[in-house]
C-alpha cells in the first residue's frame, strides 16, 4: 500500500526526461568511443559524458527523495519543494480547466509537429496556411471568413517574403 | 595610437560629399527589421543586399553593409526582449532578463534599456577600436587556441551562475548542451553520433535549437493565456514615455554600460569566438558584481544593459581581425570581407597601412551610426512593441511559422525545421521541469567550438600542463577568470565580516 503511494507520488515524467538525456549521453560516449577512442576524439566528450551522468543520478536522487518527503511534506504543507505535478503546463491550477485548456500545450506542439513534418509534401504555403488555420480554430476562433482569410493571407504573405530572402529553393505547393 | 594624417584624411572623405551618407538609416531600419524576425539573421540581410553594393563605391558600401550590421545587433534584443526569441547568437543574454520585463509589461522600459545600452555599446565599441586598433591587431595576431579556449570557459561559467532554483538541474542541462553540441564532425575529423544522417555531418543546426529552445516552448507554454503581457490593457500600452523611463533606467548604470562595451569590444575582437560570447559574459560579470544576483533572470533591467552593450560593442571589435589582419571573426564580418573583395581591396596589415584613411573613415562613419541608430530605434520601437497587443492566439501559431521558414532559411533544407521542433519539445520538457533553458542554450552554443579550440591546444601543447604558463595571454586571461569568480564571494565575505563586527560593536555598545 505504501509503495503503491509513494510510486504515485514519484514524478515519472521527469524520471523519463533524466532516463533520455542518460541514454543519448551514453549512447553518444559509446558511439564515439566507437569511431575513435583517442585522446583526441575523446578530449571533451569524455570527460563531459561522465559529468553528465553523474548530474543525472544527482537529480534522480533530488526527484526519488522529493516522492519519499513528499507526505511529511503535505502534512505542514509547503509548496515550495513539493514534487508539484506540474500544473503550470495546462494553465492556472486554482482556476476550472477545461480538457482542452489542460492538454493545450500538448496539442498545439503535437499541430506544430504535424506542419513539420508535412512541409515536404505540402509545401510551405498550403501547409502554413493549414496549420494557422487549424492553431486558430483549436483555439476557438469561429469566423470561417476571419480565419481563411487570416491563414491564406498569412500564408501568401510571408511565403512570398522568405522566398525572395532565403537563397535557397523551399518546398512550395501552389505559389 | 591614431595615425593622425590618416584621421584628417578620414574626415576629407567623409565630409567631401553627401552620398555615403544617405545610405546609413536605410541600412539601419533594414538591420533592424531583419534582426528581428524570427529566424532571419543581421548576416543573411547582410547577403541578401550584397549584390546592391556593386554600384556603390567601397567607402558608402562598407557605410551601408555596417549600417546593418549596427542595426541587426539592436534588432536581435527586439526580438530577444518581446518573444524570447534571440535574433542573433549574440543576443541570448539580452533574453535571461529583456523577455521577463516584457511579460511583467515593462516592454517599454526593456526596449529603452536595450536601445541606450546598445548606442553607447556601438560608441565605446568603435571608440576604443579608433583608439586602439594597432595595439588590438598586434595582441589578435599572438591569440591562439589556449587563449580562445578561456575565453570560451568563461561564457561557459555562466552555466553554474545561471542555476535557478537547482544547481544540478541547470549544470545538467548546461552538460548535456555542451555534448550534443559537439555531435557530427569532430574537429579531428571523426563522425559521432550522427546515426548516419547526412544532416548532421555539420552538427546541429545551433540557431534553430536556439529558437526552438528559447521561444517555441515558451509559446506552447503560455499558449492558454490571451496575451504576451500579463493584465489589462494598460500594461500592454506602447509607450514613448516610458521608453524614455527605460533609456534614463539604463543611463543610471553607466559603470555596467562602460564595462559591457569594453568586455564587448576586447572579447569581440577575438576571432570566430567574440561576439557569442561576449553578451554571456558582460552579463555574468554584472551579474557577479550586483548587490542582488538572484534579481537576475527576473527581469533585472542591467542584465538587458549589460548584454545589449556587450553585444553593440563587439561588432567594433570584431572589425579589428577583419582591418588588421584580414580575417573575418564572424559571418557579419565574412560577408563585408566579400565587399572588400567585391571592390578589389585585400583586406590584412596592408590595409591598414595603405588605405588608413578608409579605414577610419568607416570608424568615424559607425560612430556616428551610433548616435543614428538611437533616433531610428526609438522611432520604430513604436511600431515594433506593438506586437505586445497582438492576441497570442494570432501571435503565437504566426511566430511558430515564421520560425520554420527562417529555420529552413538557415540550413537550406529540413534538417532546420526538424532541429527547431525537436528541440521545441526538448525545451518545454526541460522548462516544465525546472531545468535551466539559458544553461542548454550556452552549452550547446559553445560545445564544438569549445572542443575545437581544447583539441588545438593539446596538440599544440603536447598534453603539457605548463605550456599555459608559456603562453602570457592565456595566463592573464586565466587569472581574470579565476579572479571574476572569487573575488565576489571574497567581497561578500569581507562584507558580511565587517557587518558582523559592527553588529558586534553596536552590541558591545
Amino acid at each position: 500500500m505504501n509503495s503503491d503511494r509513494l510510486s504515485a507520488r514519484i514524478d515519472w515524467g521527469h524520471c523519463a526526461l533524466i532516463a533520455i538525456m542518460a541514454g543519448i549521453t551514453i549512447f553518444y560516449l559509446h558511439d564515439a568511443w566507437e569511431a575513435s577512442n583517442r585522446v583526441r576524439n575523446l578530449i571533451l566528450v569524455l570527460p563531459a559524458s561522465i559529468l553528465a551522468l553523474a548530474m543525472c543520478l544527482i537529480v534522480l536522487y533530488d526527484v526519488l527523495s522529493a516522492a519519499l518527503r513528499a507526505p511529511k511534506l503535505d502534512a505542514t504543507s509547503d509548496p515550495e519543494s513539493a514534487p508539484a505535478p506540474d500544473s503550470e503546463a495546462g494553465g492556472a491550477a486554482s482556476e476550472p480547466e477545461t480538457l482542452l485548456q489542460r492538454f493545450r500545450p500538448a496539442v498545439l506542439m503535437g499541430t506544430f509537429g504535424l506542419y513539420i513534418l508535412s512541409l515536404p509534401y505540402l509545401g510551405f504555403d498550403v501547409a502554413t496556411a493549414l496549420f494557422m488555420a487549424v492553431s486558430l480554430l483549436i483555439d476557438g476562433e469561429r469566423r470561417p471568413l476571419f480565419v481563411v482569410g487570416l491563414s491564406v493571407g498569412f500564408a501568401v504573405l510571408v511565403t512570398i517574403a522568405f522566398r525572395w530572402l532565403i537563397p535557397y529553393p523551399m518546398p512550395i505547393l501552389l505559389l | 595610437m591614431i595615425d593622425l594624417a590618416d584621421l584628417s584624411g578620414a574626415f576629407a572623405l567623409l565630409g567631401s560629399s553627401w552620398t555615403p551618407w544617405l545610405v546609413v538609416i536605410p541600412g539601419l531600419m533594414i538591420g533592424l527589421i531583419f534582426g528581428c524576425i524570427p529566424g532571419l539573421q543581421t548576416s543573411m540581410a547582410m547577403a541578401v543586399f550584397l549584390p546592391a553594393t556593386l554600384t556603390m563605391d567601397f567607402l558608402t558600401a562598407m557605410l551601408f553593409l555596417t549600417a546593418i550590421f549596427t542595426g541587426g545587433q539592436f534588432g536581435g534584443g527586439v526580438s530577444a526582449i518581446l518573444m524570447n526569441i534571440p535574433g542573433t547568437s549574440s543576443a541570448v543574454a539580452t533574453t535571461f532578463d529583456g523577455y521577463p520585463m516584457s511579460r511583467q509589461g515593462r516592454h517599454n522600459e526593456a526596449l529603452g534599456v536595450a536601445l541606450i545600452a546598445s548606442t553607447i555599446g556601438t560608441l565605446t565599441g568603435y571608440f576604443i577600436l579608433l583608439v586602439l586598433i594597432q595595439p588590438l591587431s598586434t595582441i589578435v595576431l599572438k591569440l591562439g587556441p589556449t587563449e580562445m579556449f578561456v575565453v570560451i570557459l568563461w561564457g561557459l561559467t555562466l552555466i553554474a551562475t545561471l542555476k535557478g532554483k537547482h544547481l544540478s538541474r541547470s549544470l545538467l542541462a548546461g552538460v548535456f548542451g555542451l555534448l550534443i553540441g559537439t555531435i557530427g564532425m569532430s574537429p579531428n575529423g571523426v563522425m559521432r553520433g550522427t546515426l548516419g544522417s547526412a544532416y548532421l555531418i555539420d552538427g546541429i543546426a545551433v540557431v534553430p535549437a536556439m529558437i526552438g529552445m528559447f521561444a517555441a516552448s515558451e509559446l506552447f507554454s503560455i499558449s492558454g493565456n490571451a496575451y504576451l503581457v500579463k493584465g489589462g490593457a494598460a500594461g500592454r500600452r506602447v509607450s514613448f514615455r516610458r521608453v524614455i523611463d527605460g533609456l534614463k533606467l539604463g543611463l543610471k548604470s553607466p559603470s555596467t554600460l562602460l564595462r559591457g562595451g569594453i568586455i564587448g569590444v576586447l572579447v569581440g575582437a577575438v576571432p570566430g569566438v567574440g561576439s557569442s560570447v561576449a553578451n554571456l559574459v558582460s552579463y555574468s560579470e554584472a551579474r557577479r558584481r550586483s548587490k542582488d544576483p538572484s534579481s537576475f533572470g527576473q527581469g533585472n533591467p542591467n542584465g538587458v544593459a549589460a548584454s545589449e552593450s556587450a553585444n553593440s560593442s563587439s561588432e567594433g571589435g570584431s572589425m579589428v581581425s577583419l582591418f588588421a589582419l584580414g580575417i573575418p571573426g564572424g559571418a557579419g564580418t565574412a560577408i563585408l570581407l566579400a565587399a572588400f573583395t567585391m571592390h578589389n581591396i585585400t583586406g590584412g596589415p596592408g590595409f591598414l597601412r595603405d588605405q588608413g584613411d578608409v579605414a577610419y573613415a568607416v570608424i568615424m562613419a559607425n560612430l556616428v551610426q551610433g548616435f543614428l541608430l538611437f533616433f531610428v530605434g526609438l522611432l520604430m520601437i513604436q511600431l515594433l512593441a506593438a506586437i505586445v497587443k497582438v492576441p497570442l492566439r494570432y501571435l503565437i501559431p504566426g511566430v511558430l511559422a515564421m520560425s520554420a521558414f527562417g529555420s529552413y532559411g538557415l540550413t537550406g533544407n529540413m534538417a532546420g525545421p526538424i532541429t527547431l521542433l525537436v528541440f521545441a519539445m526538448f525545451g518545454w520538457a526541460l522548462r516544465r521541469y525546472d531545468y535551466s533553458i539559458p544553461a542548454a542554450v550556452i552549452g550547446l552554443l559553445l560545445g564544438s567550438m569549445a572542443e575545437g579550440e581544447l583539441l588545438r591546444s593539446y596538440q599544440i601543447s603536447g598534453g603539457r600542463i605548463e605550456y599555459v604558463f608559456e603562453r602570457p595571454i592565456t595566463f592573464l586571461l586565466l587569472a581574470l577568470l579565476i579572479l571574476s569568480l572569487w573575488l565576489p564571494r571574497l567581497m561578500e565575505r569581507l562584507r558580511r565580516k565587517a557587518a558582523g563586527r559592527s553588529d558586534a560593536a553596536e552590541d558591545i555598545a
